[in-house]
């Protein structure tokens, strides 16, 4: 089920500690980074491979917001909620994006181009209001670069690793 | 003895205590949730805060979370002060904002610890006004119920399924405000200890799903002190009863044997009692091939008289399930010498060397909390999930204390759960258990499988290592006399180590060799114990009752002519081959056949006479480490049905013509502890009918219980007269005494304010300890030792493969092998399947798949089994589902031929 790229990769992450499942949350992230999200089987695979239970690997999972146990789209939008960008004009912000592709927080465009989530301050308070995408940070948002900028993802397709069997 | 204040009152404390541990030992009313004397602290619920003041001048102090500050000599605390009262009161309010307000539809309600600590903190009115967060429910299998909104996350649950109970498919999930309990996707717990959730949540989100589908109030129930039926630890249970039926059980603690935790045969299988298998009419059958027919009370006391009078001999067979009371009767019924023990072959030798054993000492046996307690622990042979559960858990609990002592020499308090935990991450290095297949101990334990000569082999070693006089078994190779060292070096190390063995291999050796290895230990002057897991609740009682082995009756049963076999809750067709159970059937002309359900000998008998179980009537049961209990019926039926004792009494005042005889449970009482030397020590113990307390009766019903006039008004408009119990101090009523009564007499734990389990606390001198109202244990084999040790010397050889050949072990599952726990609704659900274990190696060169259907030949029987795979297993020896329903008796260990069946599946 895993790789052998996802293997090798989280075997240099195993020789980090002393106990393979420290490598845990390390693990999930390769597996997410070459696969999208941590599927039901692919977070079994990676328990088997760690030797520890899916239940314990997947309460680790589920406690990290960055790690995706359900399918999300190619670009994964992350807008700031936090006090300095909703002070400067999150909800306008939101607005545009929900308005712009059809999408609220928590879901996913039918072409499966973009997941819209929250998060909490990106660190970029004197350029709010701010959001990622993908690993891009955009800041200085308002109404009308937000969509330039959502127009230049819509037309980038981002090449994910072939998600294998 | 330190001293602290709390709010101005010196308290004495225990070294290493913390302060909420200190203050509830006082009896003193303070909130918590997280905590757990079970499971330590790790101040997740802040609901424990007390106020910790600098001096006696301090007036304002600091707030201080209870459960995770020792308690030290001189310490200043206040639980009553403003701020920490109102802190409480806050943290209950901050927890119910998400907590749904559906008490009256909520199972827990009435006895849930949330509710009390509610109360407690005085946090009376919500003022959240917006949405809750909701979650869906999980379906968790036949025995636990999931209501995930009225989790307040304190961990418990994770944290006892886990860490105690070493389950891996439990856990909390997510973050924040959405933490979830549960697992990571529906299906059954696996863990064998998962009803133990029901208590240990402090809430409604784990419910017992059984109690569900015939659900009252815990007001409501009628409750009595009993003992599990179905292993020979003896766990102490609460059976609740409500219109004739067993509604739940819960544990009854008793910190010797199983403290807080059942296992989920204890705790979901007794519902046998109310299965539609129940026999509640005696049954008639003038000729074998007859359809039986009903008869009443009167008749089969006239039938049984009548083919007693007219016997040349009456021969009575005894039950490991009975109680002493059932088999002492029948012995005098039918004489000693009439008196067959009734069990297999194996268990009857098995038996009477155990108790051999035990008696000549040197070693004492083990309680639980001997085992929990130990400095090293050595299984030889014993799969103890499947034999004596509770044994497993307290294995595990030995582990954690372990971890703990080790903790303390870093001054890591025992209590600081996490902190221990992270400093002790290793397995054990002090518990060895050795077994033929795998033990679910392997996580926590040093564990390695051998044939089961073998591990005797390695037992006869550790002792040879431990004293030359032991003798050294031929050809052992390198490596497991390397083993043999290492374990005997620990063991040689110990002050109080625990050498636990069982029947359940029928290997005579395993037996010899644990005693060799306890008793080489006791000859270097350590206090070392030595623990059995027995075939049945009340083996250890069978045991005293010197009676012949049923195998002796069966080479003599042609000659013998016996024209009338009285059999006591017993189904011989799990002792005996189903050839030999026909010759039994063939030569006896009458057999009677008393039960409380249907079994085989029942349906084959000429008379079944229909006996109460253990719900409706009180008896006596001797545990595996030779502990006398009694368990007292919990409720009467309308339609009376008596004991099986007082039924065979009937029998001898006719036909002894002893009119008055055994009038009352003292009186047989007695009158067996007057015959049975070994009982002498119970007959003082136990308290009698006439015991009262404040000249009352101790009630079986809370003084809540309801409906006393409305549940029969069907019948009539008048309060029934309550039932005179003329066993037992226990009365039929909720009328009695209110007070705390000896702890053998405890039917239920509540406390004004207290009305959830944990109202345990207020029946401890310390939490987690004994009962204020202890009396001491009756052990019968706590005395007249000899010193004089004389090792068993007849090691088996190694095991050898025989080519073509395998021999056969029996495999108990601990969801099926009990024929009455297998009855019970809930365990029904969750059976073990007939099969047969191969190793590895095995299976590879027969080419044999797990399901594959092969024919298993002893002699010329013949078993249809599915093959499972024991990849540990060794090579020439198979594991064969023992006990399970619709599997025929096999006498094991046997060689036998595995073929590939033609109909193959
Ligand atoms: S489910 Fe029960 S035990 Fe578990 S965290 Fe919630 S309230 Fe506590
Ligand atoms: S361990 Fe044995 S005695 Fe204890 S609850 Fe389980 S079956 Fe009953
Ligand atoms: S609040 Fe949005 S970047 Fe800090
Ligand atoms: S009991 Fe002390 S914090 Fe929970």
């Amino acid at each position: 089920m895993l790789s052998t790229e996802e293997t090798h990769e989280i075997d240099l992450e195993i020789k980090k500690f002393p106990y393979k499942q420290s490598a845990c949350l390390e693990a999930l992230a390769i597996v997410q980074h070459h696969r999208g999200y941590v599927s039901n089987e692919a977070l079994k695979a990676v328990a088997q491979y760690l030797e520890m239970s899916e239940t314990e690997l997947d309460g680790i999972g589920t406690f990290y917001n960055l790690i995706y146990r359900k399918p999300v789209g190619e670009n994964v939008i992350r807008i700031c909620d936090s006090v300095s960008c909703w002070i400067l004009g999150y909800e306008k912000i939101k607005a545009k994006i929900k308005n712009e592709l059809g999408i609220d927080l928590g879901q996913t465009t039918p072409d499966n181009r973009f997941t819209l989530l929250p998060t909490q301050c990106l660190g970029t308070c004197d350029h709010a209001p701010a959001l990622m995408i993908g690993d891009d940070l955009h800041r200085d948002l308002d109404e009308n670069n937000v969509v330039q900028i959502l127009k230049s993802y819509q037309e980038k397709r981002v090449v994910k690793d072939t998600i294998d069997g | 003895m330190p001293t602290i204040f709390i709010d101005d009152k010196p308290y004495f404390i225990k070294e290493g205590q913390n302060l909420l541990h200190a203050a509830l030992s006082h009896g003193l009313d303070l909130p918590y949730f997280c905590w757990h004397p079970g499971l330590g602290s790790v101040g997740a619920c802040r609901q424990c805060a007390v106020q910790h003041f600098k001096d006696a001048e301090d007036t304002k102090g600091r707030m201080v979370m209870s459960c995770m500050t020792p308690a030290t000599d001189g310490m200043r605390v206040s639980i009553e002060h403003e701020t920490c009262k109102s802190f409480r009161a806050d943290v209950s309010e901050w927890m119910m904002t998400n907590h749904p307000h559906d008490c009256p539809v909520c199972d827990e309600g009435g006895e849930c610890h949330l509710q009390d600590m509610t109360v407690m903190t005085g946090h009376n009115y919500r003022q959240f006004r917006f949405k809750k967060r909701t979650f869906n429910n999980q379906k968790l299998g036949p025995f636990v119920n999931h209501e995930m909104n009225r989790c307040i996350t304190c961990y418990r649950c994770v944290r006892y399924y886990r860490d105690v109970a070493g389950g891996t498919d439990l856990n909390s999930f997510a973050s924040s405000n959405r933490v979830y309990f549960g697992r990571n996707e529906d299906g059954t717990l696996e863990n064998e200890f998962s009803g133990n959730l029901v208590e240990v949540c402090p809430t409604g989100v784990f419910t017992d799903k059984p109690f569900k589908a015939f659900f009252n109030r815990k007001w409501d129930l009628q409750m009595a002190p009993s003992v599990c039926q179905l292993c020979s630890l003896g766990c102490n249970i609460i059976p609740g009863e409500r219109f004739e039926s067993i509604r739940r059980v819960q544990n009854r603690y008793n910190h010797e044997i199983n403290d807080y935790f059942l296992c989920d045969k204890g705790r979901f299988g007794h519902s046998f009692v109310n299965s539609k298998e129940r026999l509640f009419v005696s049954m008639w059958r003038q000729k074998a091939k007859d359809v039986a027919s009903e008869i009443s009370q009167e008749e089969t006391f006239q039938s049984a008289t009548k083919l007693l009078s007219s016997s040349k001999r009456t021969v009575g067979i005894g039950s490991p399930r009975a109680s002493l009371e059932a088999n002492f009767a029948l012995r005098t019924l039918v004489g000693e010498d009439n008196f067959y023990d009734g069990l297999s072959r194996h268990d009857s030798v098995l038996l009477s060397k155990v108790k051999q054993i035990v008696q000549r000492g040197p070693a004492l046996t083990a309680s639980l909390q001997n085992v929990k307690e130990a400095d090293a622990i050595l299984v030889l042979g014993e799969d103890l999930i499947n034999t004596a559960p509770r044994l497993a858990l307290a294995i595990r609990q030995n582990v954690i204390h372990m971890a703990q002592k080790k903790a303390a020499a870093v001054g890591i308090a025992a209590w600081n759960d996490l902190a221990v935990r992270n400093f002790v991450r290793e397995k054990s290095d002090t518990v060895f258990v050795v077994t033929a297949s795998k033990n679910k101990l392997e996580d926590v334990a040093a564990s390695f499988q051998l044939h089961p000569d073998n591990i005797a082999c390695l037992g006869y070693a550790i002792a040879h290592e431990l004293n030359s006089e032991v003798e050294l078994p031929k050809g052992m190779d390198a490596d497991l006399l390397a083993k043999a060292r290492l374990i005997a070096a620990v063991l040689r190390e110990a002050k109080n180590p625990v050498i636990i063995s069982g029947t359940s291999l029928y290997t005579e050796a395993l037996l010899d060799a644990s005693a060799n290895v306890a008793w080489a230990l006791c000859r270097q002057g350590s206090s070392a114990r030595i623990c059995y897991a027995l075939p049945e609740a009340n083996s250890m009682g069978l045991s005293l009752m010197n009676a012949k082995p049923l195998s002796l009756l069966m080479e003599e049963i042609v000659a013998s002519k016996v024209s009338v076999a009285i059999v006591l809750e017993n189904d011989l067709s799990r002792r005996l081959s189903s050839e030999n159970l026909g010759i039994f059937f063939k030569n006896i002309p009458s057999v009677i056949a008393l039960d409380s359900f249907q079994q085989q000998t029942v349906r084959q008998s000429k008379l079944a006479v229909a006996t109460c179980s253990f719900s409706e009537g009180t008896g006596t049961f001797v545990n595996n480490e030779g502990r006398v209990q009694r368990y007292y019926s919990v409720f009467e039926r309308k339609e009376k049905i008596l004991e099986s004792w007082r039924i065979l009494r009937d029998w001898i005042r006719k036909s002894k013509k002893k009119a008055s005889l055994w009038k009352n449970l003292d009186e047989i009482t007695d009158d067996m502890c007057r015959e049975i030397d070994t009982l002498s020590a119970f007959d003082q113990a136990i308290y009698r009918a006439s015991f009262q307390i404040d000249g009352q009766k101790i009630p079986r019903e809370t003084n809540g219980y309801s409906g006393r006039t409305a549940m029969v008004a069907n019948l009539t408009m008048h309060e029934p007269k309550p039932l005179v119990d003329v066993d037992s101090p226990l009365a039929h009523s909720m009328e009695g005494y209110e007070g705390q009564p000896p702890s053998s007499l405890i039917p239920f734990f509540w406390e004004p304010g207290w009305n959830s389990v944990q109202s345990v606390n207020k029946y401890q001198k310390e939490i987690g300890g004994e009962l204020k109202n202890q009396q001491p244990a009756v052990r019968l084999f706590d005395k007249q030792k000899s010193k004089k040790i004389v090792f068993f010397q007849r090691p088996p050889s190694l095991f050898k493969q025989q080519s073509g050949k395998w021999q056969i072990f029996p495999r108990y599952f601990i969801f099926g092998s009990e024929e009455r726990a297998a009855l019970s609704l809930a365990i029904s659900e969750h059976l073990s399947v007939p099969c047969i274990g191969i190793g590895h190696e095995d299976a590879q060169k027969q080419k044999w798949l797990p399901g594959s259907m092969v024919n298993v030949e002893i002699d010329s029987k013949k078993w249809r089994l599915p093959v499972v795979i024991h990849p540990e297993l060794e090579s020439g020896m198979a594991l064969m589902a023992h006990g399970l329903a619709g599997m025929d008796y096999a006498e094991l260990p046997s060689y036998a031929c595995i073929r590939l069946s033609e109909s193959a599946t």
